[in-house]
C-alpha cells in the first residue's frame, strides 16, 4: 500500500494546483485548435500524373504530423487539469512523456 | 509520353493554391505551439513548490515548440509553389500554341503533338503554286510540332521532378513523426567526430543535405555555426541557420567579446537589413577575412526565375552598406522588364580593397574569385524547378573580381555578366571569359558593360594606366592574399601581378573588347568634365543604366543595347587629358 499523499511531504500546494488547472485549460484549447487544422486545397491533376498520386497523400500526412504535437499538448493538458497529487509525480509524468516524444 | 489530353486535365494553378494552404495552416500551427510554450512559462512563473516539477513541464513544452515539422511543411509548400508555377507556364504556352495551329492556321494536331498541315488542292492555272504553298505549310507544321512536343516533354519532366521533391518531403515528414528528436545517423556522427567531412562540391552537398533530418541539421549547425555558408544548401536552411549564428555573434559583440572586436557595426547593419520582409541571409562570416563577409538576397533565389548576384567594389563592407537599395531597384527593374519572380543578391563575400590605392592591386580579386565561383555553383545546385536565368553584376572593382572569376582556368556559373564602371576585368576580350553552360562562341553576346562619360574610374582601363606603370617601373608582385574559403587553392595561378599599379586589361565598353555595351547617363560633371560623384549614379531611379540592367537580368539583353544613348554633354572647357585615377 502506498503512503498517503499528505504524508509524502511533496504534495502539490493549492496555489500551484490552481496554476496547473489554468494552464491545463489553455493547453487544451491549443491542442483542440491544432486538431482542427486541415489542408483543404487540392491539386487537380490528370489521373495518370505522378504529382496527383503523391499529392493525394499530402493533406493527411501534414494533418497527422501536426497531430503528433497537438496530441502531446493534449496529454499535458489532461495531466494538469486532472491535478497531480505530488510534485514528484508531476515531474515523472512530464519526463516520461518527453522521453516518449523524443524516442529515447 | 505526355499527351495534350494529359496536360489539359492538369490544373497546375491548383498546386499554387495547395502551397498557400500549407503555408497558412503551418502559420496557425506554429502560432499555437509557440503560444503554448509561452503559456507554460507564464503560468508556472509564480511556482511555489518543487522546482524540478515546473522545470520538467517547461522542458517538455519547449521541446515540443522546437519541433521541425513546420520547416518540413514549408519546404513542401515551396515545392508546390515552384513546380505549380513552372507547370502552369508550360501549359499556357502549349495550349495557346495548339489553338494557333488549329484555329488560326488550320493544322491538325493529334494527342502526341504531331502536326499535319492542310492539303492544298491542285491548281490549274499555275501548277507549281500549290506545291510551293504546300511546302510552306508543311514547314510551318514542322515548326509547330517541334514546339508542341518540346513543351510536352518539359511538362512531363517537371511533373516527374515535382513528384520526387514532394515524395522526399513526405518521407522526411514520416521519418520525423516516427522519431521527432531522433539521434543523428552514422554519417552525421562521423562528421561530428571528425572522421568524415561534408562534401565540398555544392551539388553533392545539396544531395547529401536532402537526406538529413531536422535534428541532424541542428547537430551539424551546433558543430559548425557557419554551416549555412556552405554553397549548395537550400536557401531557406542557409537563412535559418545563418540568422541563428548572426544573433549569437551579435549578442557576443554587444557584450564586448574581443573575438568580434571591430565587427559589431557590420553585424548591426546586417541585422537591420534583415528586418525587411523577403530577405534571406546566405552568408555571414566574421572570421575568414579581414572584413566581415555577408550576402543577403532580396527574394528567394531557389524559387526565382531570374537571379542576379551583385558584387560591389572598393571599400565595400557591411557596416558601410549592404547595397540593398541598389539590389531592390534592380529587382524592381527586372520585374518591369518582364521577369515574373526575380531575386537579387548582394554578395560581399570577399575582402574588397579597403582604399582607392589598394584597388590598383589585383590580389584582392584573385583571392575572391574562387568564393564567387562556388557561390554561383551553389545557387545552381539548390535551385528548385527549371533552371533560373542567372546574371552576375559588378560595380567598379567588383567587375575585376567577376572577370577574374570567369577566366584564368576558372569558370563562372552564370548566363550573363554585367560590368558597370569597370577599371578592367583582367582579360583583353569578352571571349577570354568562361560562363558555365554557355558556348564559348556565344559568351561575347552575354557580356554587357556600361560606363558614364563623367565617371573617371573606367579611364583606368581605357588609358591602360596599369600597363603604363608596368612599362615605367617594372612588374613587382605584391603580397598574396589567400582565398579564405579554399586555403589549398585550386585553379590556375593568375598570369601576372604588379606591385605598383596592376593592369586589369581592356576597357569592357571598348568595341575591341567584343562584348556588348549599353548606355549610362553621363552623371554629374565638374569643370574638367570628370566627376567622382558620377561613379555611384548607375542605380539612380529612371537612369539608363538601371533600365539596361533590368533588361539584362530579365534575360532580354538586346533591349538594353537598344536604349538610346544620352545626348553628348555640352563642352564647358577644352578637353584635358584625364589623370590616371585609381579604380574604385
Amino acid at each position: 500500500m502506498g503512503t498517503p499523499v499528505e504524508e509524502r511531504g511533496d504534495a502539490v500546494l493549492q496555489v500551484d494546483a490552481d496554476a496547473l488547472r489554468r494552464l491545463g485549460g489553455k493547453l487544451g484549447t491549443h491542442a483542440a485548435e491544432i486538431g482542427q487544422i486541415i489542408i483543404g486545397a487540392k491539386a487537380i491533376m490528370a489521373e495518370d500524373s505522378p504529382v496527383r498520386a503523391v499529392s493525394d497523400r499530402v493533406p493527411e500526412a501534414v494533418r497527422h504530423a501536426f497531430e503528433l504535437i497537438g496530441g502531446n499538448i493534449n496529454q499535458m493538458a489532461t495531466r494538469m487539469t486532472a491535478g497531480a497529487a505530488t510534485y514528484s509525480e508531476l515531474e515523472q509524468a512530464n519526463t516520461d512523456q518527453l522521453r516518449r516524444y523524443a524516442g529515447s | 509520353m505526355t499527351t495534350i489530353t494529359h496536360v489539359r486535365a492538369c490544373v497546375p494553378e491548383t498546386m499554387v493554391s495547395v502551397a498557400e494552404a500549407l503555408s497558412t495552416q503551418t502559420n496557425v500551427f506554429t502560432d499555437r505551439v509557440g503560444q503554448m510554450a509561452r503559456d507554460v512559462d507564464h503560468e508556472l512563473g509564480e511556482w511555489k513548490g518543487a522546482g524540478a516539477a515546473a522545470a520538467s513541464a517547461r522542458t517538455l513544452a519547449h521541446q515540443l515548440d522546437a519541433n521541425h515539422l513546420a520547416e518540413t511543411v514549408v519546404g513542401l509548400a515551396d515545392h508546390y509553389n515552384a513546380f505549380g508555377t513552372e507547370l502552369a507556364g508550360y501549359r499556357d504556352v502549349l495550349l495557346t500554341t495548339v489553338v494557333h495551329a488549329t484555329e488560326d492556321d488550320g493544322m491538325s494536331v493529334d494527342d502526341a503533338g504531331n502536326v499535319t498541315a492542310p492539303k492544298v488542292p491542285p491548281g490549274n492555272e499555275h501548277p507549281s503554286v500549290p506545291g510551293l504553298v504546300q511546302h510552306y505549310l508543311d514547314t510551318q507544321a514542322a515548326g509547330y510540332q517541334s514546339k508542341i512536343q518540346h513543351l510536352l516533354a518539359q511538362f512531363g519532366d517537371a511533373e516527374t521532378r515535382a513528384a520526387k521533391a514532394i515524395t522526399d518531403s513526405l518521407q522526411l515528414l514520416d521519418t520525423y513523426q516516427k522519431n521527432p528528436n531522433s539521434d543523428v545517423g552514422s554519417k552525421v556522427k562521423d562528421i561530428l567526430a571528425g572522421r568524415a567531412q561534408l562534401p565540398d562540391d555544392p551539388q553533392q552537398l545539396h544531395d547529401f543535405w536532402a537526406t538529413l533530418t531536422p535534428a541532424e541539421k541542428d547537430a551539424l549547425w551546433k558543430h559548425d555555426p557557419y554551416i549555412g555558408n556552405r554553397d549548395g544548401i537550400p536557401v531557406v536552411d542557409r537563412d535559418h541557420y545563418n540568422r541563428m549564428t548572426l544573433q549569437d555573434e551579435l549578442a557576443r559583440a554587444r557584450a564586448g567579446d574581443p573575438a568580434l572586436q571591430g565587427k559589431r557595426d557590420d553585424l548591426e547593419k546586417i541585422n537591420k537589413e534583415l528586418q525587411h520582409p523577403d530577405r534571406f541571409l546566405l552568408l555571414i562570416d566574421t572570421k575568414s577575412g579581414a572584413t566581415t563577409h555577408a550576402a543577403i538576397a532580396s527574394g528567394n533565389p531557389d524559387l526565382a526565375d531570374h537571379v542576379a548576384t551583385f558584387v560591389p567594389g572598393t571599400g565595400s563592407r557591411p557596416s558601410k552598406s549592404m547595397y540593398m537599395d541598389w539590389v531592390d531597384r534592380m529587382r524592381d527593374q527586372a520585374r518591369t522588364a518582364g521577369a515574373k519572380n526575380p531575386a537579387v543578391i548582394s554578395w560581399l563575400g570577399y575582402d574588397a580593397p579597403p582604399e582607392l590605392l589598394d584597388a590598383t592591386h589585383r590580389r584582392y580579386a584573385d583571392a575572391g574569385a574562387g568564393a564567387l565561383d562556388r557561390f554561383q555553383n551553389g545557387l545552381r545546385a539548390s535551385h528548385v524547378g527549371a533552371p533560373s536565368y542567372n546574371t552576375v553584376v559588378g560595380h567598379s572593382y567588383g567587375t575585376t573580381v567577376i572577370g577574374d572569376a570567369a577566366s584564368h582556368g576558372r569558370t563562372l556559373n552564370a548566363d550573363a555578366v554585367v560590368f558597370v564602371a569597370s577599371p578592367g576585368t583582367t582579360v583583353e576580350h569578352a571571349s577570354d571569359l568562361s560562363l558555365t553552360g554557355v558556348r564559348s562562341e556565344e559568351v561575347g553576346n552575354r557580356v554587357y558593360a556600361t560606363a558614364a562619360v563623367h565617371d573617371p574610374t573606367p579611364l583606368y582601363a581605357a588609358n591602360r594606366v596599369g600597363k603604363l606603370d608596368d612599362a615605367l617601373f617594372g612588374v613587382d608582385s605584391g603580397p598574396a592574399i589567400h582565398d579564405p574559403y579554399n586555403p589549398s587553392g585550386t585553379g590556375s595561378a593568375p598570369p601576372k601581378e604588379s606591385g605598383g599599379l596592376d593592369d586589369y586589361g581592356m576597357d569592357p565598353t571598348d568595341p575591341d573588347f567584343r562584348g556588348r555595351s549599353f548606355p549610362s547617363d553621363p552623371g554629374p560633371s565638374s569643370e574638367l568634365g570628370l566627376n567622382g560623384a558620377a561613379h555611384n549614379k548607375y542605380w539612380e531611379p529612371g537612369s539608363r543604366s538601371l533600365e539596361g540592367m533590368g533588361h539584362i537580368i530579365a534575360g532580354k539583353g538586346d533591349k538594353a543595347t537598344q536604349i538610346p544613348p544620352a545626348p553628348p554633354p555640352v563642352a564647358q572647357t577644352q578637353p584635358v587629358p584625364p589623370p590616371p585615377p585609381p579604380p574604385r
